[in-house]
């Protein structure tokens, strides 16, 4: 595992661990096809790309993982035009901290798992165009 | 999303109050499946449907299984036989050394009991993105730590523009967080099966203003789940004003959580709201308009609705008792200490 968080793609570069994070969110994408390569597309607002490096550690600070992200820089997204409504629905602390509660009174032994990638799982309606990642 | 209707069409049946909890019902065996983003947390009271939800869920979407919830959103969960202990105090170390305060000496309580801070502090005008910042942190360590929240609270008010003595004020919380990071929320088991809320207001809490603050704490069994502390909108003209506004707030605050309750499959008949304020009792009871009351507004009045339909009950408790003072007022040592003590804020091994 890297301790580091690369600003760049060019620091990224230079560490194998996090060369080989960026392969597994290409994978990802190409594994849950979510786009084709085309030609530059005549008037249409091109979104571009950016890699996000984040380390997760456990409850107690340990680095256990190096998860690189390609983001779309959706703040050039024009509304009506490249989406419609935004929507993720989240619970409330409240609502963990009641489930907590709940799940002594039951007697449930709580378990946690993630989805590896949940962005992906969201359907788009409209047609978006982003740039080739760099 | 694509999790979401899977679910669905196994049979879970989806909160509606909490639209991102799944609850299946199998002949009184139940799979509880709470979602964050791309989270999961889920538990069943048979390992058989544990293990299925997992196998499906495996063989449907890309997840990695992590195991036993150990934390969660930035709380660190620990779970015993039967009961689970919630802390942050990772989270809250890492913010006492961030401000430079792990060697700034150590407070029992969050404030001295005699202080009262104004917008019009003399003083010098202190870094606003520093002290944002610090509001910020602490406000997130509220989740597991409501014995800080009314003092957050009060500081978060002056964040516009910080004076010296603000800043001192929220240092002082930082100091009390040092030398209580490992803190935390105990949950146990219990057989009762209550829903029962304190409510408390402080008339003419704000110097600047002249309004009062609400607060209120909930709890389900011995479980401490949901309070606040929320300076009210309006000035009101009397402290039964003030204790009913807070007793309203109150009251669908613990609608809420009978609905979530009804939604984990726990059902909770009556709801008691313990106040202190005989008068603000009275006025939920009786539906006449007294010339002192009619002024009150009527989004105010639903209370009285509640009251008629027996969904909730008013009942009158000692000052001592009253545990919501600790979300209106700064208690000295003693009395802190006590409602903290009820509240299960606790160490880990003082279980």
């Amino acid at each position: 595992m890297s301790k580091i968080e690369p600003k760049n793609v060019k620091e990224a570069l230079t560490d194998e661990f996090w060369i080989e994070a960026m392969q597994e969110e290409l994978n990802q994408f190409k594994r849950s096809e979510v786009w084709d390569l085309v030609p530059e597309p005549e008037g249409m607002n091109v979104i571009g790309t950016k890699w996000i490096y984040k380390n997760k550690s456990d409850e107690n600070g340990t680095v256990t993982r190096n998860k690189a992200r390609l983001v779309a820089q959706g703040y050039t997204q024009v509304e009506g035009l490249d989406f419609d409504e935004t929507f993720s629905p989240v619970a409330r602390l409240k609502s963990i901290r009641l489930l907590l509660g709940v799940s002594c009174i039951l007697k449930l032994k709580l378990f946690q798992m993630d989805v590896k990638s949940s962005f992906l799982n969201g359907y788009l309606n409209e047609e978006v165009y982003v740039e080739q990642p760099k | 999303m694509r999790l979401i209707r899977f679910l669905v069409n196994q049979r879970y049946r989806k909160g509606g109050t909490n639209k991102t909890l799944f609850v299946k019902d199998d002949n009184g065996r139940l799979m509880i499946a709470q979602i964050y983003v791309d989270d999961i947390v889920f538990g069943g009271m048979s390992n058989k449907m544990v293990q299925h939800f997992i196998q499906q869920m495996l063989s449907e979407f890309e997840m990695s299984l992590v195991g036993e919830l150990t934390y969660f959103l930035g709380l660190q969960v620990k779970q015993m036989e039967d009961t689970i202990f919630i802390s942050q105090s990772k989270y809250a170390k890492n913010i006492v050394k961030k401000f430079g305060m792990d060697n700034g000496g150590h407070k029992r309580t969050l404030a001295a009991t005699h202080l009262k801070l104004t917008k019009y502090e003399n003083g010098v005008v202190v870094d606003q993105s520093m002290y944002k910042s610090m509001i910020e942190s602490l406000l997130y360590l509220t989740a597991s730590r409501p014995d800080i929240t009314f003092a957050v609270g009060v500081c978060a008010r002056y964040q516009a523009e910080p004076k010296m003595s603000h800043l001192t004020q929220v240092k002082r919380i930082l100091k009390y967080i040092n030398s209580t990071s490992d803190y935390g929320i105990m949950y146990s088991h219990s057989e009762n099966s209550m829903l029962i809320g304190y409510c408390n207001a402080e008339w003419v809490g704000s110097a600047n203003d002249r309004k009062g603050t609400s607060g209120g704490c909930f709890f389900h069994r011995n479980n401490l789940i949901s309070w606040f502390s929320k300076k009210q909108n309006c000035v009101s003209l009397s402290t039964a004003e003030a204790e009913y506004i807070a007793a309203g707030s109150s009251c669908s605050q613990l609608v809420w959580m009978k609905q979530m309750l009804k939604e984990n499959n726990v059902e909770q008949n009556v709801l008691t709201l313990y106040c202190d304020n005989l008068s603000a009792i009275n006025i939920s009871k009786n539906p006449i308009q007294h010339s002192r009351t009619k002024h009150i507004d009527v989004r105010q009045h639903f209370i009285r609705d509640l009251v008629e339909e027996k969904v909730v009950t008013l009942e009158h408790v000692d000052t001592e008792e009253q545990l919501a003072n600790i979300f209106t007022k700064a208690l000295d040592a003693k009395q802190f200490e006590n409602l903290r003590g009820k509240f299960r804020i606790c160490l880990h091994e003082e279980m």
